[in-house]
């Protein structure tokens, strides 16, 4: 593969073919003189100018997310007490650590495609609902008032061709953020390994990057393929 | 017609969201100085206007040394505020067998240079600058 191909393949990671196969052509055409440094150079400017979002959404969703969730946390334990939250609970902490992704999956959303992608609103209605419900499941009749709500809101969200694709996509990022979680949790259980203790930070540390990482690539690519489509 | 809902039905292939309309009536668009510089040389070059061109296009009227990056990204947001169109050329050897784009104004991008401009100029009426640098 030659430098012209192989920066082609680089720029398509951030960007469309077409776009990637253009820049491509014109550092070549304008830098033809230069050695190889001087591409480079441009390449990786380009490949920053085009993907810093993403770059910061990685990194900055985790933590809004975490303070999100003490923030609810904080709220419905002030409101109900102890009867909304029950750690011993599976499926409070499934709805918990999935709201949480919901959380992650929002704030890259906004920071990488802004307020106007129609991921934001499937991801928003998501992370609204499921954080509701992680500390409404215990509440009487409260539960069955919120599923209704959830499933007419998501129901709402998904009725546009494109909020479908992103609902797909969001899919998509759950089942494989969990996978890895459940991989990761099955390593090692014995407490006197050294895995055991480092399985909880990887979990931390791995689930949250790998979510960032497979929400940008599954949205960047559909919406790009929705609006190359139009 | 609202500006910003011309653009709003560019981005959005299907009815807009509630939402967005609440956000985007309380946004209104306007050019950075780039941009209008931007569609400037595109105005200036007509149809042979792509990434290179543009970029000479910009050194030579304005002394200002653009950044690829900086002049992809304005042209990538140009195009999806609905100002620019684009149109791929033929491959050549000296691109390594690959197409140029070719950007052009849309009627959406005249008109906001054009009212951008107009603000300028009613701003700089009165204060007689040029003559003030060259005196």
């Amino acid at each position: 593969m030659d430098r012209a191909n192989a920066a082609e393949w680089l720029l398509c990671q951030v960007m469309s073919t077409e776009r990637a196969s253009e820049l491509v052509g014109d550092i070549l055409e304008s830098r033809s003189n230069d050695r190889g440094t001087r591409f480079w150079i441009s390449i990786a400017s380009l490949m920053i100018c085009f993907s810093w979002r993403t770059i910061l959404g990685v990194f900055l969703s985790p933590l809004v997310s975490m303070s999100l969730a003490l923030i609810a946390y904080i709220f419905f334990t002030a409101l109900g007490g102890n009867s909304y939250f029950r750690p011993d609970s599976t499926a409070q902490m499934y709805l918990f650590g999935i709201s949480i992704l919901f959380w992650e999956a929002t704030v890259i959303s906004l920071v990488r495609f802004k307020f106007r992608s129609p991921y934001i609103a499937v991801t928003l209605a998501a992370c609204l609902a499921c954080t509701v419900t992680t500390y409404c499941l215990f509440a009487a009749h409260g539960f069955s008032i919120i599923t209704s709500v959830v499933v007419i809101f998501l129901f709402f969200c998904a009725s546009k061709r494109l909020r479908l694709r992103s609902l797909g996509a969001l899919l998509c990022t759950i089942t494989i953020s969990w996978l890895t979680a459940y991989g990761l949790s099955e390593i090692d259980h014995d407490p006197r390994s050294i895995f055991s203790a480092l399985s909880g930070l990887m979990e931390l540390l791995v689930v949250p990057f790998v979510a960032n990482s497979s929400t940008s690539f599954f949205c960047g690519r559909m919406l790009n393929e929705d609006k190359a489509g139009n | 017609v609202n500006q910003s809902h011309i653009i709003l039905q560019s981005v959005l292939p299907t009815r807009p969201h509630l939402l967005y309309y609440a956000v985007d009536m309380a946004k209104e668009f306007f050019l950075g100085e780039y941009e209008q510089i931007v569609l400037l040389a595109i105005l200036r070059l007509e149809d042979s206007a792509y990434g290179v061109s543009i970029q000479a296009e910009i050194s030579s009227c304005t002394g200002r040394k653009s950044t690829p990056g900086a002049l992809y990204t304005t042209l990538e947001r140009l195009e999806r505020k609905g100002c620019i169109a684009s149109r791929i050329g033929e491959p050549t050897k000296q691109r390594g067998g690959r197409a140029k784009c070719f950007y052009r104004l849309t009627k959406t991008g005249r008109a906001q240079l054009v009212s951008a401009q107009s603000a300028f100029t009613r701003l700089l009426s009165g204060l007689d600058l040029l003559r003030d640098t060259n005196g």
